[in-house]
Formats: structure tokens, sequence, C-alpha cells
């Protein structure tokens, strides 16, 4: 048995219907995801509607600098990730493991972003119980902010069985993953302008 | 490799525009909140179709995901600008 890692070749035909890019489980769980934040973002526009001003008040209190930041830097771990797949596709190993290791950079970068921030509001006291607003802000991102920090757990295992020269990793274990980090940026492409701009 | 760093470029400026448009000083409230979820969605998809190569998929995962996407995007959009 040859023991060098290797990514094995697989001929995957996307456009089955129980194959997407990434596996099945993986879409269901992300359909899922994006459906329950999308809800929760219902509830939010339902209570902005109930009490505007106090909504346009807490959203002027966010740092719309942060959140904008950590937007580029989810968008470029995204970038990082996709790239990785590219190569890793392509055969080449060493790209590929690059890649992934700056996605792990780049996420890490996020949850630091975001924890200075969660220090700022408490800081002035802008807990979980301040007001509806913060509320929703708080579980939103809180959730948003476990959902990095799982996704950069998975990323970090399969790299670490792509560096292992004893394992052979399947494309499709390193596509799910990857769509799982997707999912991060795609749920925070709509949180954000949510929590941050609109109101 | 190309079309994946178009893609970045894409996105970032999406969001310098979106990041813009928020602080536009309009009559209509409603009209910046647009703007800043329709190109909030149109992010979303992009990410979805490229990055995460949904444009190789069957088109049931691709209306589903993009129409979560779309509604989502829509209800914010919508009531979340409007004046009452």
């Amino acid at each position: 048995m040859e023991l060098t890692a290797k990514i094995e070749e697989q001929k995957i035909d996307y456009k089955s219907i129980s194959s997407p890019p990434g596996g099945i489980l993986l879409w269901i769980l992300i359909l899922l995801e994006v459906f329950t934040f999308g809800l929760s973002l219902a509830g939010l526009v339902y209570y902005r509607i109930q009490e505007p001003e106090l909504f346009a008040q807490s959203t002027a209190m966010l740092n719309t600098y942060l959140g904008g930041l950590n937007t580029v830097v989810l968008l470029t771990s995204g970038f990082f990730m996709a790239s990785a797949v590219h190569y890793f596709k392509k055969g080449n190993r060493s790209a590929g493991i690059n890649f992934m290791l700056a996605t792990i950079i780049t996420g890490c970068a996020f949850i630091v972003i975001k924890w200075h921030e969660y220090g700022e509001k408490l800081e002035v006291g802008l807990g979980l119980e301040e007001n509806m607003f913060f509320t929703f802000y708080w579980l939103l991102t809180g959730f948003h902010f476990i959902h990095v920090v799982v996704g950069l757990a998975i990323l970090l295992i399969i790299l670490l069985k792509v560096k292992n020269s004893n394992t052979t990793t399947k494309t499709e274990d390193i596509e799910a993953g990857a769509a799982f980090w997707h999912m991060c940026d795609l749920l925070w492409l709509l949180l954000f302008p949510a929590l941050y701009l609109v109101f | 490799m190309k079309r994946l760093i178009l893609v970045y470029l894409g996105l970032i400026i999406l969001t310098i525009v979106s990041a813009y448009a928020s602080g536009m000083e309009m009559d209509q409230v409603w009209i910046p909140a647009g703007i800043v979820m329709a190109l909030a969605a149109f992010k979303f998809i992009l990410v979805v179709m490229e990055y995460m190569e949904m444009r190789k998929a069957h088109g049931i995962w691709k209306f589903s995901i993009v129409f979560m996407a779309v509604i989502a995007a829509l209800i914010v959009g919508i009531f979340g600008g409007v004046q009452i």
C-alpha cells in the first residue's frame, strides 16, 4: 500500500440530485440553517416594525466599521477556501494545504475581531437583555460565531488529515468542509446588512 | 483560478457599494435598505454559485437556496426600510 498522502480522484456527477458539491446531507443542513436564520431575520423585522425608533438608536450603537471589516475577512477566507478546493482537485496538494491554512488564519481573524466587538458592547452594558434589538443581535451573531468556531474545527481536522501522509482524503470530504465554511459566509452576508446597515 | 479572483474582487466591490448605499440620505428610506439587501442577495448567490460550485448542481438545489436568500433579503429590504 502506498504510504504517501493523496487526494482520491473521484468523478462525482454533480448534476445528479443526490450529489450536490459537498454532499446531500450537508446541503440539507445548509438549507435548514438558511431557513432558520431567515425566520429569525423575519422576527427581527417584525419587532422593528413595533419599535422603529428603538431599533434605529440601537443599530447606531453598533460598530459598522468592525462589522464591515469582518465581512471582508470572511469573504477573503471564503476565497482562500474555494482556491484550496480548486488546487486539491487539480492535484496540487501543497498549494491546497497553503490555501487551507490561509482560510483558517483569516477565520481566526474573524473570531478575534468579533470577540473585540463583543467586549466593546459588554463594556458599555449592552447585553442580551438591553432591548429586543440587542436580544436579536446577541442571539444571531452568537449562533453565527459558534458556527464559525465549529467550521474552523472541521477545517483543522481536514487539514491534519490531508497533511498526514498515512491517510487518504476524499475530494468529497474537502468539499464538505468547504461547503460548511462557505455557509458561515452566507449567513454573515444576510446578518451583516440586516443588523448593521438597514435599520 | 482567474474566475475565483474575479468573483472575490466583485464581492469586495459590492460590499463597498452596500456600505456607501446604506449611508445615502433619501426621503424614501426603503430605497437604500432595498439596495443594500438586493446587493446582499446578489453576493449570497455569487458565493453559492461560484465558491460552492452550485452552478454545476441539479436545478432543484440552485432554486432552493436562491429562493431562500431572495425571500430573506426581500423581507428585510422591504419591511426593514419601511417608515411607520
